[in-house]
């Protein structure tokens, strides 16, 4: 046997037919079309969310003026004004801020919250029992009920949109995570890697998460607009974020009164919404098909 | 056996399967043969050589967005089944033509009794027919295969049979229309060696009954061996060889069934090491140009990296694409 | 009759070759059904008292057919499946109840290879690390270099040059796969191999290789084989000894060569005239026995012999009794009220 050291085998493997997992994946990802496309807007969303203060002076979003009440768009106003004469285009343009910030804010930490519970499911059966039972109690509350009362106590902010959102959508996160994990424990390998001693939690951070990841990131990519348009929905209810933020489902709500004589109040806000869920889901659909294990080869 | 009537006879098939705008697979190439009446035809051959895809083609069941037949004819009847009409077709399928598949537990719907699907069956091909002379055909199909209480089997579902006995029915059901052709797809391959045994010994015993021609497809030398008539191996998408079946097992041709054969041991081997066929199987996609089997044969040439030889008739019968092997044993 | 009948006992204390696992009483019962409060109230029998020793350095096949609890056993031994009631002894000492940590060397000295090559490796992890992964567990060679040239060294050993070392398992071809999953076997250095149904999934033309493979090892490494298979001459080529299953119980057990010259149960010899033959000095040689009937259901199984509804046979005392070993011959053992 010749002696080689880690270099080697490094050269000696490039001249095979080497493979990068993660290449492979970015790869398929820009072969979609669609998803690209939902990749663009979500980076015009990106690109807006973190320059909106270099779009427009945040003064605006508050600032009224009786005078130009009720303005269709112009040069001055892009998207008009409401009611109470503020300008429509800074309260689309921050309420990116708030509206993205509560979808992504609660999908995270609810994936976080989810993706523990659902490991200890995986490892321990008495456990598993007693939180499956848990969460079945929390499905049987309907969850708009649910959203609505912990609104009614916590009060309609931002930080308690997110609080309510992640409650409401742990149950699910649960389930279908550790839907995953069981697949995932149940593989030979994992078993393989057992009888080879490895350890715990060795077994869980390198086998059964890394197998298990796929399909979790596509289920947090396509909740992420599920929670937006939840949230969009809970403040167009009049039950979410109050209202002097700019939160596009508020707006919505808002524009309730106006939208007949001057339906551009209502217009933006909802294409804004529209436009970011779709996006979204064409990122979460493009990932899926991306991330396919079958279609790697 | 060249007496009888010639029941179906393929020439030149190619299929291909289209996976995208740049990669179109050949799953096979040029491949010609034909079944009599009362005579099994066996094909022999391991995943991916297309012995499947022959004879899904034969009914076209694979999958119709993707497939693509570019050049050959299968005839039966005067037709070219490649041709006719979706519903000329459809009214060949399970009456003159019938097929059985590898799982028989996937191929039955659960949610109806074994009864209901075998009527079904009766009924889509003879429309006249009464609720109780349906019955009554199935039951005697039913006690043709040798299952006791048919009466039972019918009332119960598929899951509540065993692998053996699902096979069984589904014996039954392809042959109670009594087809001309019977094509089964690894019938035995989900089965135990010993219910394997009856299930062939039962298949023989119909065969005989009922002269159908049969085509049966394989990867198992055994089975192949007990079955069939005639035998062909094909390899890559091609065929390779030809012949009667015990000539092809005493004096195989081509280097891959050569290497096949010689890869098993049998119950009086007492060597020390089995021989082998050296290297792996290779994918549709990476199959190389000329003789599918070059890059594994030990009588390897240059022209076989360009073009596949011609299947050239060694002795009455006995067909194969290597011209190179019998030379170079006799050298 | 009752001259010949052997206890247990009696061929388990014949060790004059060396013997270091042994399988006592193995039984395996899975709840088949429950009662209102969870209590199973029915049981598969995938094993009962299945009892054998494991040869040095040779091979023991078992063989049977699905569900005879062949795989159950291998599994049994390896601890993914913790035996009703029986013990596994490694050198004289019972590991059957061993907690994690005092089971962890025992892991080193046996391991598995298993029957589906897609599904025993894991996706996600090159070929060169799948195999160190094992020696890093046990803290075998000295730092990652040293273990990274084993696991190259094991590879190719098994047919695999370095320049598939960095690849993914999807990457190679099923008979690959299985080369990559015997290194990964081997980087412990086990003493003791269980092979459960190595080469079934694999293409017929690869079978050979791997079989010859694993032959290979065990001349160079001194292993020893627990091969586990269905297919009768593949047993017959690899194993010394044999034990042969049916619905959980082992029926015939001897050396390889007392039991293929002579197979005393009739459910071996109708085992043996079922594998098609296509050799025509085979296929003249070979009676066929077609056996009657399914295969018993393992849910509770009857207090008789269990093979009795489909034996040719069979006679009331096979259908009322169990049977209890009877002696053939030295090392030559069947289970069977019949042999006489």
């Amino acid at each position: 046997m010749r002696r080689r050291n880690g270099k080697d085998i490094y050269d000696n493997a490039a001249q095979g037919r080497q493979v990068h997992l993660f290449r492979e994946v970015v790869k398929r990802y820009f072969h979609n079309k669609a998803a690209v496309l939902g990749l663009i807007i979500f980076t015009v969303v990106l690109f807006v969310i973190i320059f909106a203060n270099v779009l427009v002076p945040h003064s605006l979003v508050t600032a009224t003026s009786v005078r130009q009440k009720l303005q269709g768009p112009s040069a001055l106003h892009p998207f008009g004004t409401d009611d109470l004469g503020r300008d429509i285009f800074a309260r689309v343009i921050y309420g990116t801020r708030v509206t993205v910030g509560i979808g992504v804010g609660s999908t995270l930490l609810a994936l976080i919250v989810g993706a523990i519970l659902a490991s200890i499911c995986a490892l321990n059966k008495q456990a598993d029992f007693v939180i499956m039972r848990i969460i079945d109690i929390g499905n049987s509350i309907p969850y708009l009920l649910l959203a609505m009362m912990l609104l009614a106590i916590l009060g309609g902010s931002v930080g308690n949109m997110i609080l309510t959102l992640t409650i409401i959508s742990i149950p699910g996160f649960t389930t279908r995570i550790r839907a995953v994990l069981f697949g995932v424990v149940e593989q030979d390998y994992v078993k393989a890697a057992r009888l080879s001693g490895t350890p715990t939690a060795k077994l869980v951070l390198r086998h059964i998460l890394p197998n298990a990841i796929d399909p979790i990131i596509v289920d947090a990519t396509m909740s992420i607009s599920s929670m937006l348009l939840s949230a969009a929905g809970l403040s167009f209810i009049g039950i979410g974020v109050s209202p002097p933020s700019p939160e596009w489902g508020a707006m919505l709500n808002y524009a309730q009164k106006t939208f007949r004589t001057a339906p551009h109040t209502a217009l933006f806000p909802g294409i804004a919404i529209a436009l970011t869920a779709l996006a979204i889901n064409l990122i979460g659909d493009g990932l899926r098909d991306a991330l396919d294990p079958k279609a790697i080869k | 056996m060249s007496e009888k009537e010639v029941v179906l006879e393929a020439r030149n098939l190619s299929v291909d399967f289209r996976v995208d705008r740049h990669l179109t697979l050949h799953a096979v190439r040029d491949v010609s043969f034909v079944v009599h009446q009362g005579e099994t035809l066996g094909i022999l051959g391991e995943s991916g050589c297309g012995k499947s895809v022959t004879c899904m083609s034969i009914l076209r069941l694979n999958p119709p967005r993707t497939t693509t037949y570019p050049q050959g004819q299968i005839l039966y009847g005067g037709q070219d089944l490649l041709k006719i009409s979706d519903g000329q077709m459809r009214r060949l399928r399970g009456d003159k033509i019938a097929m059985i598949f590898q799982e028989p537990m996937t191929a039955m719907n659960p949610f109806f009794t074994i009864g209901d699907q075998m009527r079904e069956s009766v009924r889509i091909h003879h429309k006249k027919i009464s609720k109780q002379e349906a019955e009554d055909m199935c039951e005697e199909a039913l006690n043709k295969v040798r299952i006791p209480n048919p009466k039972r089997v019918m009332d119960s579902y598929s899951f509540a049979l065993s692998g053996g006995m699902l096979q069984r029915v589904m014996i039954a059901m392809a042959m109670i229309n009594k087809p001309d052709l019977l094509i089964c797809d690894e019938p035995t391959t989900a089965l135990d060696v010993t219910i394997q045994a009856q299930v062939l010994d039962l298949m023989n015993q119909l065969k005989q009954d009922n002269d159908t021609a049969i085509i049966f497809v394989t990867h198992d030398l055994g089975v192949i061996s007990e079955m069939a008539d005639r035998c062909m191996v094909m390899y890559g998408g091609r065929k390779c060889e030809e012949a009667p079946t015990d000539d092809l097992f005493e004096n195989p041709q081509h280097p891959y069934t050569k290497g096949l054969i010689d890869s098993h041991p049998t119950s009086d081997y007492t060597g020390d090491r089995l021989k082998t066929i050296p290297g792996s199987v290779p994918s549709l996609k990476e199959m190389p140009a000329g003789c599918p089997f070059n890059n594994r044969c030990p009588y390897q040439r240059k022209e076989c990296l360009t073009t596949m030889p011609d299947l050239v008739e060694v002795s009455a019968g006995h067909y194969s694409a290597c011209p190179y092997m019998a030379k170079e044993v006799e050298a | 009759m009752t001259d010949q009948t052997v206890k247990t006992e009696e061929f388990e204390a014949k060790t004059d070759e060396s013997y270091f696992l042994e399988a006592r009483h193995l039984t395996m019962h899975f709840p088949a059904a429950k009662d209102f409060f969870g209590k199973p109230t029915k049981f598969i029998h995938a094993a009962d008292d299945v009892s054998f020793k494991v040869p040095k350095g040779k091979t023991l096949g078992v063989v049977g057919e699905s569900g005879c609890g062949k795989s159950t056993v291998g599994k049994m031994l390896m601890d993914l499946y913790h035996p009703t009631s029986g013990q596994v002894l490694y050198d004289g000492v019972d590991i059957t109840n061993l907690s994690g940590k005092q089971r962890q060397p025992y892991r080193k000295k046996m391991q598995l290879i298993w029957q589906d090559p897609y599904s025993s490796l894991d996706p996600r992890m090159r070929a060169v690390n799948i195999v160190m992964e094992p020696m890093q567990n046990f803290g075998i060679g000295q730092n990652e270099k040293e273990r990274q040239e084993k696991a190259l060294q094991l590879l190719s050993m098994c047919g695999l040059g370095s320049e598939h070392a960095l690849f993914y398992p999807h990457q190679f071809s099923g008979g690959q796969r299985q080369r990559i999953c015997i290194a990964r076997a081997l980087a412990t250095d086990p003493e003791l191999v269980v092979c459960d149904e190595p080469v079934s999934a694999l293409d017929v033309s690869i079978q050979a290789q791997i079989i010859n493979l694993l032959k290979d090892l065990q001349d160079q490494l001194k292993l020893t084989y627990l091969f586990i298979s269905h297919d009768l001459n593949i047993v017959h080529f690899i194993s010394d000894e044999i034990i042969v299953m049916y619905l959980g119980q082992i029926v015939e057990r001897g050396t390889m060569e007392a039991v293929w010259k002579d197979r005393a149960h009739p459910y071996t010899q109708a085992l043996f005239s079922a594998t098609p033959a296509f050799t025509a000095a085979e296929k003249k040689a070979k009676k066929r026995i077609i056996l009657k009937g399914d295969v018993l259901s393992p849910v509770d199984p009857p207090k008789a012999c269990r093979f009795a509804s489909r034996c040719p046979y069979a006679s009331d005392l096979c259908r009322s009794e169990e049977p209890s070993w009877k002696k053939v011959a030295d090392n030559h053992f069947v289970k069977c009220h019949l042999y006489k």
